[in-house]
């Protein structure tokens, strides 16, 4: 029994390692130009990313069965609020499999910025999404600049001093 | 006994493996910000704003304070070589797409197939499908702007592909919404043959006045 605890725990604790490990992996796209990406919105209009350039773009990969992504929607709600006239545009990306269940979950979030959902099983491969949530920044040239992985509390804060950065190239 | 140790030995491996899991993070940073570019790729130079300096200033050289407002006479030499040299990058860059759809399309298999839309009263263009030889080649959202420039006589190619010399036909399904703002979807479909030339069919969106309906036809360019 202790043996069996043993090789639980030891399981266990190789499986955090590689989570973490793959946290800290930096975005394979980072310092390129973001794919490009269209998908129709919850208002009926489709929208494509590559419209955007000149403004920084936050693009939210989330799904209704991720637990922190609900917070960190809200969280950049709120930072597109603040932004949003200095030139900031904030999307939201869904990747669940059912679009009837993704436009369900994506019309539940309530926030000011465009939900996408994708109905392209390619995009997350595309954008190399490896975890959920995931939100990419980019600059005004459509660059990949900044690729957080997961959401915490006071990654806000670091969400926000990122974005200002890039707001004042 | 030995039981207590291999569970001594993998609390020990435990502590260890997981030791950098919580371990501070750093604060994000400039390592979590990728730098920009420092060579300009043929979407960055296409895209800089004009007078963009892209090199960096020569070393020991000291830019003398202008006195009327006009950058000094050596800047000037400099932004104007880094002009030159920027249009002769766009230039290339142009020639080389020139150069690779010759390679990936020869004239010989080349089929094209292009969109326009006239005046838009009774429709408005939400996505296209296309389909050759019962294969679906293309399928394409439309974004408002991307419509709108449609509506302004712009000409969108939706395809580009190769297909052997012979019968083929085209089939398109267009969405959007039609008059009164339904939903909206009709086909169209042409048998066409291709010869050794390079094939271009225009799918056209027109508005029938004398009844109401938008009209979809396939033109082949002969």
């Amino acid at each position: 029994m202790h043996a069996r605890f043993a090789a639980f725990a030891l399981g266990c604790a190789l499986a955090v390692a590689m989570l973490d490990a793959r946290a800290s992996e930096p975005h394979e796209l980072l310092g390129q130009p973001a794919p490009d990406l269209v998908a129709r919105g919850l208002t009926g209009q489709n929208v494509r990313i590559s419209e955007f350039r000149g403004d920084v773009v936050v693009v939210s990969f989330w799904s209704g069965s991720c637990n922190t992504c609900r917070a960190q929607l809200e969280a950049l709600d709120r930072i597109a609020r603040t932004y949003g006239t200095a030139g900031l545009v904030v999307l939201g990306v869904n990747l669940d499999d059912n679009p009837a269940r993704a436009e369900k979950f994506a019309r539940a979030q309530d926030v000011g910025f465009p939900m996408l959902v994708s109905t392209t099983k390619s995009t997350g491969r595309e954008f190399a999404v490896d975890r959920l949530p995931m939100v990419l920044f980019l600059d005004r040239a459509g660059v990949l600049r900044v690729a957080h992985r997961e959401f915490k509390t006071r990654d806000e804060a670091i969400y926000v001093r990122e974005l200002r950065a890039l707001l004042n190239e | 006994m030995h039981i207590t140790k291999s569970l001594r030995l993998a609390l020990m491996a435990l502590a260890i493996i997981t030791m950098p899991a919580f371990a501070q993070e750093p604060p994000a940073t400039p390592a979590g910000v990728a730098p920009p570019a420092e060579i300009a790729t043929d979407a960055g130079v296409a895209d800089a704003p004009a007078g963009t300096l892209l090199s960096e200033p020569v070393d020991g050289a000291e830019a003398p304070a202008p006195e009327s407002g006009e950058p000094p006479a050596d800047t000037r030499a400099l932004d104007e070589t880094v002009q030159d040299l920027k249009k002769d990058v766009v230039d290339l860059n142009r020639e080389l797409f020139v150069l690779e759809e010759e390679l990936l399309f020869p004239a010989n298999t080349q089929v094209a197939v292009f969109i326009s839309m006239d005046i838009g009263e009774f429709f408005a263009l939400d996505s296209l499908t296309l389909k050759i030889d019962n294969r679906e080649v293309a399928n394409y959202l439309y974004t408002p702007r991307e419509a709108e420039a449609l509506l302004r006589g712009g000409v969108h190619r939706v395809y580009l592909g190769n297909l052997k010399v012979g019968e083929h036909q085209l089939v398109a399904f267009f969405n959007g919404k039609g008059p009164n703002e339904r939903d909206y979807k009709r086909g169209a479909n042409i048998e066409f043959e291709k010869g050794v030339g390079a094939k271009y069919l225009e799918l056209k969106i027109t508005d029938r006045q004398r009844k109401g309906q938008p009209e979809f036809a396939i033109k082949d360019w002969e």
